[in-house]
């Protein structure tokens, strides 16, 4: 429970130290900032909503992983300098159509399904466009150490951490019926790589201001 | 109970595999991309080190035909106004045969100077050392400030491999010190070190911080300085003191 709480509390931080360690490099920043804010009002909604005041959280759930797809989105949209236009509007109908298709078939009981869908769709997207900026970075050699560069910190969090739980949501719902006493063992793993993914966010930041 | 354990190996092997195939996938681009850093890093070098000694042998070519060509015209020109101006004596405009004598003079010693600095002869036929001298005696000669030399002039201690990069670095660095500088005197010395060589310039001038104005440099002097002792391998450093500048450049064997 005491991990639970510190990385709930550890998920504000990234806004925190963005906005009290302001970076020279904010246009280096710019595409993460979403994504951080996201990661800030989580933590306090979990907080608060979930943990203190016991709210239902399937609406939270569903919501929040969409608002997830929107921020990473977003950030590769930037750091891919706007180039694979039509990639990324395909990508957005794609996940808007498949957004449409999940609202129509299922119900909001049902939402470790519809997390786990879109966490799928969301891991998919993150790998693809994780490949083209890799390729990228190769091809253009623009980077000279990418020890040195904040958007690659953000980039291993999403990754690890999306790789990571996929298949945690992905059988989330067959985990919990089996065994809903044991299930929060298995969430283990989300807090775990929820740290791991915080503490990159928060590297890449430092980076950022350090450099 | 055997669905429960298949879901629960499914979860468990699909966990690992999954996070196993993000690390490879982070670690592969980290290190790929740190050797094909290098390698571009290596190409450039190479570059460098082409361009240079291009730039090398065309020096070498424009001082031969400058000496060769144009100093031998100047001089024989020379001579046929000393000729006709003896024997044209009575002639009612030795003002201007005077005139004509003194340009051909300038011409013929900047020709011969812009050929000397250009490719120094004494770089390639007597060693660094014997070049350093040779070119802070005109300077002193030139300008009136004190340089000297610290260094046996017998020992060879520069290799002819990087006697002419370090030989042009100490040009642009006394070149510097003269445009900016405002100095009395430079001195230059030369000694031996566990690894490989030690040159040094100090000099009384204006206080100049080379790593500073080398990243606001606008021109090409202070590049070329950088590159030329990266083609050879060289550290520049600079040493802190009272009044002036201490460079301090060491030579790797």
């Amino acid at each position: 429970m005491f991990l639970l709480y510190f990385v709930i509390i550890f998920g504000i931080i990234p806004l925190l130290y963005y906005f009290i360690a302001k970076s020279k490099n904010t246009r280096e920043l710019k595409p993460i900032i979403p994504f951080i804010t996201l990661t800030f009002v989580s933590s306090v909604y979990e907080f608060f909503g979930t943990l203190v005041l016991e709210w239902n959280v399937s609406y939270w759930f569903v919501f929040f992983e969409v608002l997830a797809f929107l921020c990473i989105y977003y950030f590769y949209f930037e750091i891919l300098q706007k180039q694979f236009l039509k990639l990324f509007l395909l990508a957005l109908f794609l996940f808007l159509g498949f957004c449409l298709y999940l609202s129509l078939n299922f119900k909001i009981e049902d939402f470790f399904i519809i997390t786990s869908y879109i966490d799928i769709v969301l891991t998919m997207f993150i790998l693809f466009f994780t490949i083209i900026w890799f390729r990228k970075l190769i091809i253009d050699a623009y980077i000279e150490n990418l020890l040195d560069n904040s958007a690659f910190y953000f980039i291993s969090g999403f990754v690890l951490y999306y790789c990571g739980t996929l298949f945690l949501f992905l059988l989330s719902n067959h985990l919990y019926k089996l065994d809903s006493s044991t299930f929060q063992s298995y969430w283990l793993l989300n807090i775990l790589l929820n740290f791991v993914l915080r503490t990159l966010l928060l590297v890449g930041l430092w980076m950022a201001r350090t450099r | 109970m055997d669905g429960t354990n298949e879901v629960k190996s499914i979860f468990f092997i699909g966990t690992f595999l999954m996070f196993f195939l993000a690390l490879c996938l982070l670690f592969m681009v980290l290190f790929y991309q740190r050797h094909l850093t290098k390698i571009k890093k290596k190409e450039a070098e190479l570059l460098l080190k082409t361009a240079l000694k291009s730039e090398k042998k065309e020096r070498k070519r424009i001082a031969k035909d400058l000496h060769d060509a144009i100093q031998s015209d100047l001089n024989a020109i020379r001579n046929y106004v000393l000729l006709f101006s003896k024997k044209n004596r009575t002639t009612e405009t030795p003002e201007l045969l005077e005139a004509i004598k003194s340009s051909l003079e300038k011409a013929i010693e900047n020709t011969r100077l812009i050929s000397y600095q250009l490719m120094p002869p004494l770089l390639e036929t007597s060693g660094f050392n014997l070049a350093l001298r040779d070119y802070f005696e005109q300077l002193s000669a030139s300008t009136g400030k004190d340089f000297k030399i610290d260094l046996n002039l017998e020992d060879n201690l520069v290799s002819d491999k990087i006697s002419y990069e370090l030989f042009r670095v100490v040009q642009e660095l006394t070149s510097n010190m003269l445009k900016h500088g405002s100095i009395t005197y430079c001195v230059a010395r030369l000694s031996c070190t566990p690894t490989g060589v030690c040159f040094e310039l100090i000099d009384d001038g204006i206080p100049f911080d080379f790593i500073t104005a080398y990243r606001h440099a606008k021109g090409t002097g202070l590049k070329n300085i950088k590159s030329r002792l990266q083609s050879v391998a060289a550290q520049l450093e600079q040493k802190n003191i009272e009044k002036g500048n201490y460079y301090i450049i060491s030579l790797s064997d």
